[in-house]
């Protein structure tokens, strides 16, 4: 497809009504600009561009917010009648004589973006009551003859006067405004202010198509990717099996060694599904979930942390057994029937012999090994599954811990059972055992069927 | 782009896949580097696998080369041990078969069967893989055999104890992947038994050229016309070199115990007839079959193609398809910022002056004007917008009263339309106190904490010390 000059847009404001968060989660990039409470965060203009197939397709510039806008009216207005220029001409020679308007240098680096840009979004904190000086701030636009599209921010907020807003901006004649929280991000808004783009800038329309189809297939592949991390990531964790001799300081060796490959390899996968959804890991942390700095805070081996999730585990002496270790013991060929013994010794030369393999010598040579218990594996799954939900909804402009709702095995697959049945039979599956076969296909196929499912549990 | 590219992309996969390179985080910090680089970069046109052997090939250093190296020689150290082990085996089969205690001669059938015997019987099951083994996705045992068998062996030379032998692992493992591998498997098998044939071959010449040999054959079930039918029927191709082969009269006048003595012609005969054979029924084919397994291989090897979907490569597809770049800078800030005088900041008021008058400025509610905390005074304006400011500076020119309160809501972010707000007051009434009100409930208080500093800043700009501000409970006024 051949790209014609990229949309340009500069995004503006009033201070601190986020700007430069809108361009963070629209850019999917945190690393962008920087963000505070504080007015007047945002001193400079700066640009990204949005890319399709590699190439801009949106250029964004994200300007100081407008802070004094009645003060800037007034010397607008003040220029049109001394100068005797309409109101586009007071931008332009503001802009020409910015020296003398130093109290306006911030506000003067907006006029001049307003000159060069085709589209303005005009970014709202809908959290504020409607002021005057906000209405200014629109006067100021309309200056520019150039089409607005009004973004309500924070509507996800508990103070949100979305409502309000959206009355007053109507009533000022701006109907394509568009909701769009920066941080409780919803696809279908980013969409909508899309589409409110294609209805204003009609020579645009196939441009702005293209992005919002890269969009919604990006979306599907990163659900997709983030799927097979985490299925990939049970099946290693649920293969996963270490020998040991047949007395207490083996035993608790093998349990350690365990335990520290599967933490490993959870915190690997949330740490990759973070990168995929361009999450960096330090600025994620979470409470419940007990992420800091891109590590897991809050161990999975531990009793409270099981409780926490809600896991529930069958009976007392299960509880007992299971809860306290994370792991389950059981020596080592006992859970071979002897039908599955003899077929084992007769296939112990083909492939097929091969899962039985170990288990045999094992109960020759009378050691013992250790794997993931149940419990540990719901709470693994479905902690990282709650990482994908929350990611998903989380604008790249949120700054604050990633909350967790109660979780419950509900929110598993009715096919969990079955899964570990699968896995703590097929040890050849885990890449974090000596065992790992990669050549076996049925590994390939388990890992995607899991990830199929694990897919349309996601909310 | 060649296998052995997409074979260093694999290598890169598995040191990623095993913790020992952090490749996305290198790339993420190349990709916040690199500001506006020209969109027409021949890269953005080229295909996701070119692109993501592209940034593989970046990570592949010295030490992964020699893991492809060290790999590749262990497998040719291991294919020639395995090809002079199968010659070795042809030469002890065929002395083997010199060696019998037959008095007359050597048994010219038992020797073609201990040499083609063997051979056939593995080409037959060779065959039989690779047609069970068609589907390379199939989860038959058959399937995987011959992977199986290679896994096996490099296991136990190898071993799986550290991350570099894993690695070598991975990249055998990328050799032997099921569309090319089976045809490198099939490649090293005919070539072994070949070498087997040869071997066999070299050491019936040797014998033949430094001993006198009768041949001879012997039978106790079968009919003696059988072996008539049969040296005829596989003399037929050798013949068609125009060498002189054994007729029916040969044949008859070879049974062993047969009176008349061998001629030398008899013995030309069968000789060629034997070293003929050997080539034409043992070695030819298991050339020509390694000559195409090799071309099949090279062929199916060149088709290999990464397997996109794998998460590895779609999260290094995603790390090289950034969905945005920053452009940089484009109108710099160029003014310091401004501090406040530090003598003005300090402890807050606890509560406003007794007596006031009091200006609402941007508050949250019509609710929360007037507010409850006044005690003494009158509400002298509420300003919203650019024509209520101005009422109050037109009302203030002619004020006289000792003190103003500003209240405000906490959760207004301090601009410079408040500040230039804030100075003009000051201005118009000089002989007035200027307090700050700010209207908050506790929820505001411990959401914004940040806030309340922000005024007591912005006060200070405009000379009005902390102990002039005070914050209005918002909730006394619900």
């Amino acid at each position: 497809m051949t790209l014609t000059n990229p949309i340009k847009v500069a995004v503006v404001g009033h201070t601190n009504a986020g700007k430069t968060s809108l361009l963070r989660t629209l850019l999917r990039d945190e690393a962008f600009g920087e963000v505070s409470n504080h007015a007047g965060t945002t001193r400079h203009v700066e640009a990204a561009s949005l890319l399709l197939d590699g190439k801009p397709a949106i250029d964004f510039v994200d300007t100081p917010g407008f802070e004094d806008s009645i003060g800037l009216l007034t010397t607008l207005e003040e220029l049109q009648k001394t100068e005797g220029i309409d109101r586009l001409e007071s931008l332009r020679a503001i802009c020409q004589i910015a020296h003398l308007y130093p109290d306006f240098d911030q506000e003067i680096k907006v006029i001049r973006q307003l000159l060069s840009n085709e589209l303005f979004f005009y970014v709202v904190d809908v959290r504020e009551p409607v002021l005057g000086k906000y209405i200014n701030e629109l006067d100021i636009l309309a200056y520019a003859a150039r089409p607005v599209i009004p973004v309500l921010n924070f509507t996800a907020s508990a103070s949100a006067q979305t409502k309000i807003w959206k009355e007053h901006l109507a009533q000022l004649n701006f109907h394509t405004q568009v909701v769009f929280d920066t941080v409780a991000f919803k696809a279908d808004d980013e969409k909508r202010l899309l589409k409110q783009m294609q209805t204003i800038l009609s020579d645009r329309y196939e441009l702005l198509e293209s992005i919002i189809d890269q969009h919604e297939q990006q979306r599907s592949e990163l659900v997709e990717s983030a799927c097979l991390m985490i299925s990939e990531l049970m099946v290693d964790a649920g293969g996963l099996y270490i020998d040991c001799a047949n007395n207490t300081a083996s035993i608790d060796a093998a349990q350690s060694a365990l335990q520290e490959k599967i933490r490993d390899a959870d915190t690997r996968c949330m740490q990759s599904v973070l990168q995929l959804y361009r999450f960096q890991l330090a600025s994620i942390s979470s409470t419940e979930l007990s992420i800091d700095q891109g590590e897991w805070k809050l161990d999975l081996f531990d009793d409270s942390n099981i409780q926490r999730f809600g896991i529930a585990v069958g009976s007392g002496a299960a509880k007992g057994a299971l809860l306290g270790a994370g792991f389950d013991l059981f020596t080592a060929g006992m859970s071979l029937g002897a039908g599955t013994a003899t077929g084992a010794l007769a296939g112990a030369l083909l492939q097929t012999g091969q899962r039985y393999r170990h288990e045999l010598n094992a109960r020759i040579k009378g050691y013992r090994s250790v794997c993931a218990s149940e419990p540990t594996l719901r709470v693994l799954l479905l902690r990282q599954l709650d990482l994908l939900n929350k990611l998903q909804r989380r604008g790249h402009a949120a700054t604050d811990a990633l909350s967790v709702e109660s979780l419950s095995g509900e929110d598993l697959p009715k096919e969990f059972q079955d899964w570990i049945k699968q896995l703590h039979g097929n040890p050849q599956w885990s890449r974090l055992s000596k065992r790992f076969d990669s050549q076996d296909e049925s590994r390939n196929h388990f890992v995607t069927e899991v990830a199929d499912k694990l897919k349309q549990k996601l909310k | 782009m060649t296998f052995r590219d997409r074979q260093i992309a694999e290598l890169v996969k598995a040191r990623y896949n095993n913790g020992l390179i952090d490749i996305f985080t290198a790339i993420s910090s190349e990709n916040s580097k690199l500001i506006d680089t020209p969109s027409e970069s021949p890269e953005a046109k080229s295909s996701k696998e070119a692109r993501i052997i592209k940034a593989c090939n970046r990570f592949h250093d010295d030490s992964s080369e020699e893991i492809i190296n060290s790999t590749t020689r262990k497998i040719s150290v291991l294919s020639t041990l395995f090809l002079v082990l199968m010659f070795s085996l042809g030469t002890l089969a065929a002395l083997q078969s010199f060696a019998q205690p037959s008095i007359s001669g050597v048994n010219v059938f038992w020797l073609l069967l201990l040499l083609l015997g063997p051979n056939l019987l593995m080409l037959i099951i060779w065959v039989a893989m690779m047609l069970f083994n068609h589907n390379p996705s199939s989860s038959s045992s058959l399937t995987s055999l011959p992977g199986y068998i290679i896994r096996q062996f490099v296991a136990a030379i190898y071993g799986t104890k550290n991350d570099q032998k894993a690695l070598q692992i991975n990249i055998l493992k990328t050799l032997y992947k099921p569309l090319h591998g089976r045809w490198l498997f099939s490649l090293i098998s005919h070539l072994g038994w070949a070498g087997f044939m040869l071997g066999g071959l070299a050491c019936v010449l040797l014998i033949l050229l430094a001993r006198q040999v009768n041949f001879v054959w012997e039978t106790t079930l079968l009919d003696a016309d059988a072996f008539t039918h049969l040296t005829l029927m596989l003399s037929y191709l050798p013949s068609l070199t125009g060498l002189d082969m054994p007729n029916a009269t040969t044949v008859a006048q070879s049974r062993l115990g047969a009176p008349e003595g061998q001629l030398a012609d008899v013995r030309t005969q069968w000789a060629t007839f034997l070293i003929l054979c050997i080539v034409v029924y043992g070695l030819l084919p298991r050339l020509l079959l390694a000559g195409v397994s090799y071309h099949l291989y090279r062929s199916r090897r060149e088709a290999f193609r990464l397997d996109l979907s794998e998460p590895f490569y779609q999260q290094l597809i995603r790390h090289l398809d950034p969905p945005s770049r920053q452009a940089g800078i484009l109108d710099p800030d160029a003014l310091p910022p401004t501090s406040p005088s530090s003598d003005l900041v300090g402890p807050l008021a606890a509560q406003g002056p007794e007596a006031a008058d009091w200006i609402g400025f941007e508050l949250d509610n019509s609710s929360d004007w007037p507010p409850v905390a006044i005690k003494q005074g009158k509400v002298l304006h509420l300003v919203n917008d650019r024509q209520t400011q101005q009422q109050l500076f037109d009302l203030l020119k002619s004020y006289e009263g000792h003190a103003l309160v500003i209240a405000t809501s906490l959760l207004r972010t301090p601009d410079r339309g408040i500040e230039r707000f804030l100075r003009q007051i000051q201005k118009s009434s000089s002989q007035t106190v200027v307090w700050i009100g700010l209207s908050a409930s506790s929820a505001d208080m411990a959401n914004h904490p940040e806030r309340l500093d922000d005024w007591i800043q912005l006060s200070a700009r405009c000379h009005i010390p902390s102990h002039q501000i005070f914050v209005i409970d918002k909730d006394q006024n619900r």
